[in-house]
């Protein structure tokens, strides 16, 4: 026989099947207890009655009972869908709005809630059925941040589409920013207001093509620009992970754009965006961008740009990006150091990411860059990190040589180019003389330190001297 | 539970009803938002908005459901009268028709509210004191017959707009200071908001319904 006492660990209850006798579910519980097991029937009234009990004697939760939900009624039916989901807002939406004030609807819920809305709630003959949408609306209409959550599958055990299901915006209000996920576009029949009140667009695995399927996507006819379809305040637009494969015209449709976020899509091009005049910062990592020429004719006045993982092979159309504060250019196709000269002619341009690329993986990589920002070379950040002390000198060395060789001077300020130029060749070496005695000193210093100096680079400077005090 | 800006004690449902173009809508905007909406769209089927008052020391949710006035949204309006605790009445003293539909209005307002459904009266756009088609003692007279609450008001200007509101809570909260207005009748429009979260008055009823539900 079975002994609960001394196999405490050791016992498992489970309803694994229901039965139906003249009329009424019987459930059947299988108690096993160690290698023993044996079949009990109850009815629901009998499990309501012991939950009750243990509610008013031993305050067990009055809530882990599951209803008398035979036919799912519940989950299919937008009326028990929203009931269920009034009870949830109510008693969620003090937390939720003194806390994060951001909400996670289904697409499903919405359109649920959108039938009700339209439609003469249905008398019920018994009053405590109503439906009130109240706590609904209530909540929806004071959050901050609305998530709104789509799927491609079928609802659990219906035939159900949930992308299909269309819904709208109207009843949600004040919301400063939205994000769709895995939401069909074309199911949002209207936006309502959200074109005044959002700040912030979050497109997520919606598939999107065009930016118009995104900003008219309630609009039949995408092709035009309408006054009325304008996003009058949105500042940040994030349409990361979809299959837009351009930057269309209907970007224009939101002119105080601040940032714009393409990450992980298949644009080849960067298309014009100086109507959006506010536009500081775009990022458009992972995507297929090879070319891009004259930026400056397309960007404006952009100071952050993240084009990391394209296919960009040269920096030649950044070479006026005057506004540039931030370059992200981490795992393209750059291979030439040359072809990294342009970047020198930037004169806000603070950090720059180049890592993952062929030429960072060349000789004095580093260094070389360097010497293309002249005078700014302290001020750049690159690959994270700022110009050691050894690193400048040597940038130091190469603009002399560069100087005595060519006869001219490259990558510096104009005033000092100038001014160098009026003194004339002769005053260049005796800059080199100074700067090559102070490295001589230097080295000196840290032999004595006992340090190993790798000196190979103050020789062809070395030798260089050695000719001109033959001259 | 106690502090913090979303609590309150009491919430009321209102209700919003007028003929089309009467100016539910700006009315509604007006008290949420402080702020006069110039080129309203119609409002189709419904719309909502809320607002947390004090009445007599205790803070008060407004949930106010505005109504389409179109006739063809009748019947979708309707359902919204059930449970509500305070019904606004709108007319437009500039345009008589509005006016003398008020009995249709009022007849529908008694035949699906409670009994203790406070009506509150209000002739809107007041600020258009030119172009008055309705007087205002008519309108007090008609008011003072049907028992309901009377105010011209002005969503533009916002005069009387913010009294309407409150008075209406005010007489809410007399009811039920006065026991006429059943706190646990599921249609009374009042809820409770208990300190406790999750043992409620609501998720009581709620619980119990499903379990009465014949699906």
């Amino acid at each position: 026989m079975a002994s609960l006492w001394s196999n405490a660990n050791d016992v498992s209850i489970e309803i694994s099947t229901t039965e139906e006798i003249v009329g009424v579910t019987f459930y059947i519980i299988v108690v096993k207890i160690s290698d023993f097991k044996w079949k009990v029937k109850h009815r629901y009234s009998e499990f309501y009655t012991l939950h009750n009990q243990l509610v008013t004697e031993h305050g067990v939760s009055k809530d882990i009972l599951p209803s008398k939900k035979v036919i799912d009624f519940h989950i299919y039916d937008i009326y028990f869908l929203l009931k269920d989901l009034s009870l949830k807002c109510f008693a969620e939406s003090d937390f939720v709005l003194s806390s994060t004030r951001v909400y996670t609807l289904k697409t499903l819920e919405l359109h649920a809630i959108n039938e009700v809305l339209k439609s003469p709630i249905p008398d019920f003959s018994n009053l405590n059925t109503h439906l009130d949408l109240g706590p609904i609306l209530d909540l929806c209409s004071q959050l901050d941040n609305l998530i709104i959550v789509g799927s491609n599958n079928e609802y659990l055990q219906s035939n159900i589409i949930i992308n299909k299901l269309p819904f709208d915006l109207c009843p949600f209000k004040i919301h400063k920013s939205l994000y769709l996920k895995n939401v069909l576009l074309n199911s949002i029949v209207s936006l309502g207001t959200v074109r005044d009140t959002l700040t912030t667009l979050k497109v997520s695995y919606c598939n999107a093509k065009h930016i118009a399927d995104i900003l008219q996507c309630d609009v039949l006819h995408k092709t035009t620009l309408e006054g009325s379809q304008r996003w009058t305040i949105l500042e940040t637009l994030d349409l990361s992970n979809n299959n837009l494969t351009e930057i269309d015209h209907t970007i224009n449709l939101a002119r105080s754009l601040k940032n714009l976020i393409l990450d992980h899509n298949k644009i080849s091009t960067i298309s014009d965006l100086t109507q959006l005049t506010n536009l500081t910062s775009l990022s458009i990592e992972y995507n297929l961008i090879t070319v891009c020429n004259d930026l400056h004719t397309r960007l404006g006045n952009v100071k952050s740009l993240n084009m990391a993982q394209n296919n960009v092979v040269t920096t030649k159309g950044f070479y006026k990006l005057y506004s540039l504060e931030n370059l992200n250019l981490n795992c393209n196709k750059i291979s030439d150091i040359s072809e990294l000269q342009y970047l020198g002619n930037l004169p806000c341009l603070e950090n720059l990411i180049l890592s993952g690329n062929n030429v960072a993986a060349t000789v004095d990589y580093r260094v070389k860059l360097f010497e293309y920002f002249g005078d700014r070379a302290s001020d750049i950040c690159l690959d994270n990190e700022k110009p050691s002390e050894a690193e400048l000198d040597k940038v130091s060395v190469l603009r002399a040589l560069r100087i005595v060789k060519e006869g001219r001077t490259p990558n510096l300020s104009i005033d000092k180019t100038k001014h160098l130029l009026h003194i004339g060749q002769r005053t260049c070496l005796k800059i080199i003389v100074k700067i090559y005695e102070k490295l001589k000193q230097k080295v000196e210093i840290l032999k004595k330190s006992s340090a190993t100096v790798d000196i190979c680079f103050l020789w062809p400077l070395h030798i260089l001297l050695q000719d001109n005090q033959k001259k | 539970m106690s502090t913090g800006p979303y609590n309150y004690s009491y919430i009321f449902k209102y209700i919003i009803i007028g003929d089309m173009g009467v100016g539910k809508s700006c009315l509604l905007h007006q008290f949420t938002e402080k702020k006069f909406m110039a080129d309203c769209p119609h409002t189709i089927g419904v719309e909502f908005g809320t607002r947390i008052i004090e009445v007599s020391g205790q803070k008060v949710k407004l949930q106010i459901w505005d109504t389409a006035g179109q006739e063809r949204f009748r019947a979708v309006t309707r359902s919204y009268y059930r449970g509500a605790a305070g019904a606004l009445m709108v007319y437009d003293i500039t345009r008589r028709s509005t006016y003398n539909h008020l009995s249709s209005w009022l007849t529908d307002t008694r035949n699906l509210t409670n009994s203790s459904t406070v009506i509150f009266l209000i002739g809107n756009k007041c600020d258009l004191e030119g172009q008055r088609d309705v007087t205002y003692e008519e309108a007090s007279k008609f008011a003072e017959e049907n028992g309901l609450l009377f105010v011209e008001a002005s969503a533009k200007t916002g005069d009387n707009v913010e009294e309407a509101f409150l008075e209406t809570a005010k007489k809410i909260y007399q009811s039920i200071q006065d026991g006429r207005l059943d706190l646990n009748a599921a249609e009374s429009g009042v809820q409770h908001k208990p300190s406790q979260p999750g043992r409620n008055n609501l998720s009581n009823d709620q619980q119990t319904n499903r379990d009465n539900c014949a699906c």
